[in-house]
C-alpha cells in the first residue's frame, strides 16, 4: 500500500529582513508557523515523521538562528554540536550557507540545505521563489524520496527554469536572478 | 555589425570599451564601432578603465598594448586583470610596435592560444581589423551565457539589489559571479546551454 504524503510546515524566523515572507507563504495556502509561534527548542518543534521548511538566517558553520520578536532576541536554533538534535523529521533548510554542515550533523533526520545565499519570496522575486518552494513541497511530501533525490530534482528544476526564463529575452530579470542564485546556492549540482 | 551578432542583442546595442591613451586612435576606434552599431565607452587610462568596466556589462574590450600614462601596465596585464573577473569577454589588443619586440610577439602569441583574445597590429586598416576581430570573437561566445548576461545587464547597471536571507545582494555582484567562474558558468567544452539541458 502506498504511503501517505507527509505534511509540510513552514517555520519562518521573525527577523525584520525576512518579514513579510511568512505572509507571502500563507497567501499561497501553506501551513506557516512564524516567529514566536515556533518552539525555541528545535527538537520539540521538528516532530518526527513530518516535513518542514525552515526559513531563517544561516551561516556556513551550519548554524541556523531564530529571531523571537516577543523576547526581542536572536539565538541559535539548529547548530552543529547541539546537545539534543531533532530526530526522524524531514527538513529543508531554506537559509543561507548552513546546508552542508547541518545536514552532515543531523544524522537522524533527512536534511537538505543551501551552500550560498538564498533569495527571499518578496516583491518581484516572489513568483520565481514560490515556484521553487512549490517543488520543494512536492518533494518533501513524497515519503519515497530521500535528500539526494530532492537535490537531484531541484537541480533539474532550477536548470529547466533557467533555460526557460534565461534564454527568453522577454523574461523578468528577477526570475533569472532568482534561478541563478538558487543554482549557485545548491552548489552547481550539475558540475 | 554582423547579423549573427545583432540578432542576439535584439533592440539593444552591444557595448564596447576602448582603452587607449592616444586620443585620436581612441576616438577613431570609438567612431568606427558606433558606426557598426556598438555603444562605446572610451577610456584614456587604466584607472578610468577599471572604474568604468563592470564584468558582464561589456561585450568587447579593445585595448592598446602600451599606455604611456602607465608604462608598467602593458595590455597583457590588463587582460589578466579582466580575466580574473570575466572569464571570456572578447578582448582585442592593439599593438603598434610588433616588429621591434620579439618578447611582445611571444606574449601575444600566448594570448591567442588562450582563446577569447586577439591582437591586431596598428597601421593601415588597423582600426577596421580590430573591430572585425572583436566581432569574430563575439561570434564565438557561448550564446546561452550571453542571453543570461543580457537578461541581468540593465538591472546590474541600474544598481538593482535582491533580498536574500543574508541581506541584500547586488545584481552586479551576481552577474560577476557568473562571468568570473568558468567552471561553474561556462567553458569551451561544457557551454552553459548543455548544463541547462539545452541542445
Amino acid at each position: 500500500m502506498a504511503r501517505q504524503p507527509r505534511s509540510v510546515t513552514y517555520l519562518v524566523s521573525g527577523d525584520e529582513d525576512i518579514r513579510p515572507s511568512h505572509e507571502v507563504l500563507r497567501k499561497t495556502n501553506r501551513l506557516v508557523r512564524y516567529d514566536a509561534e515556533v518552539h525555541e527548542d528545535a527538537a520539540v518543534e521538528l516532530k518526527a515523521g513530518h516535513g518542514f521548511v525552515v526559513v531563517a538566517h544561516g551561516s556556513a558553520s551550519g548554524t541556523v538562528t531564530w529571531f523571537n520578536s516577543i523576547k526581542n532576541s536572536e539565538s541559535n536554533w539548529l547548530w552543529v554540536g547541539m546537545p539534543t538534535p531533532p530526530r526522524g523529521s524531514h527538513i529543508y533548510v531554506y537559509a543561507c550557507n548552513a546546508g552542508k554542515k547541518l545536514a552532515q550533523f543531523l544524522v537522524n533526520c533527512e536534511v537538505l540545505g543551501h551552500v550560498d545565499v538564498v533569495p527571499m519570496p518578496l516583491g518581484n522575486l516572489e513568483p520565481a521563489v514560490t515556484s521553487f518552494l512549490d517543488k520543494v513541497d512536492s518533494l518533501l511530501r513524497d515519503p519515497s524520496l530521500n535528500p539526494q533525490n530532492w537535490a537531484d530534482e531541484l537541480a533539474r528544476f532550477v536548470n529547466n527554469s533557467l533555460a526557460e526564463k534565461g534564454l527568453n529575452p522577454d523574461s523578468a530579470w528577477e526570475d533569472v536572478a532568482t534561478m541563478l542564485l538558487l543554482r549557485r546556492s545548491m552548489g552547481y549540482a550539475d558540475t | 555589425m554582423r547579423k549573427t551578432i545583432s540578432k542576439e542583442f535584439g533592440d539593444r546595442k552591444p557595448r564596447a570599451i576602448v582603452l587607449d591613451d592616444n586620443a585620436r586612435a581612441r576616438q577613431m576606434t570609438g567612431r568606427h564601432l558606433r558606426r557598426r552599431g556598438f555603444e562605446t565607452i572610451e577610456c584614456a587610462t587604466t584607472e578610468q578603465f577599471l572604474d568604468k568596466w563592470l564584468p558582464g556589462t561589456v561585450d568587447v574590450v579593445i585595448a592598446d598594448w602600451q599606455l604611456s600614462s602607465d608604462p608598467k601596465k602593458h595590455g597583457d596585464k590588463i587582460l589578466e586583470a579582466v580575466r580574473m573577473r570575466d572569464w571570456d569577454v572578447p578582448f582585442v589588443l592593439v599593438s603598434g610596435k610588433l616588429d621591434e619586440d620579439s618578447e611582445r610577439i611571444k606574449i601575444l602569441q600566448g594570448l591567442l592560444n588562450k582563446g577569447g583574445a586577439a591582437f591586431v597590429q596598428r597601421g593601415e586598416g588597423g582600426i577596421k581589423k580590430a573591430c572585425e576581430s572583436a566581432e569574430d570573437l563575439m561570434e564565438r561566445r557561448d550564446l546561452a551565457l550571453l542571453k543570461l548576461i543580457l537578461s541581468l545587464r540593465n538591472a546590474a547597471m541600474d544598481g538593482e539589489k535582491i533580498r536574500t536571507s543574508s541581506g541584500e545582494q547586488s545584481v552586479a555582484k551576481l552577474l560577476e559571479s557568473i562571468v568570473s567562474n568558468p567552471k561553474t558558468s561556462h567553458d569551451a567544452e561544457r557551454p552553459i546551454a548543455q548544463k541547462l539541458g539545452q541542445p
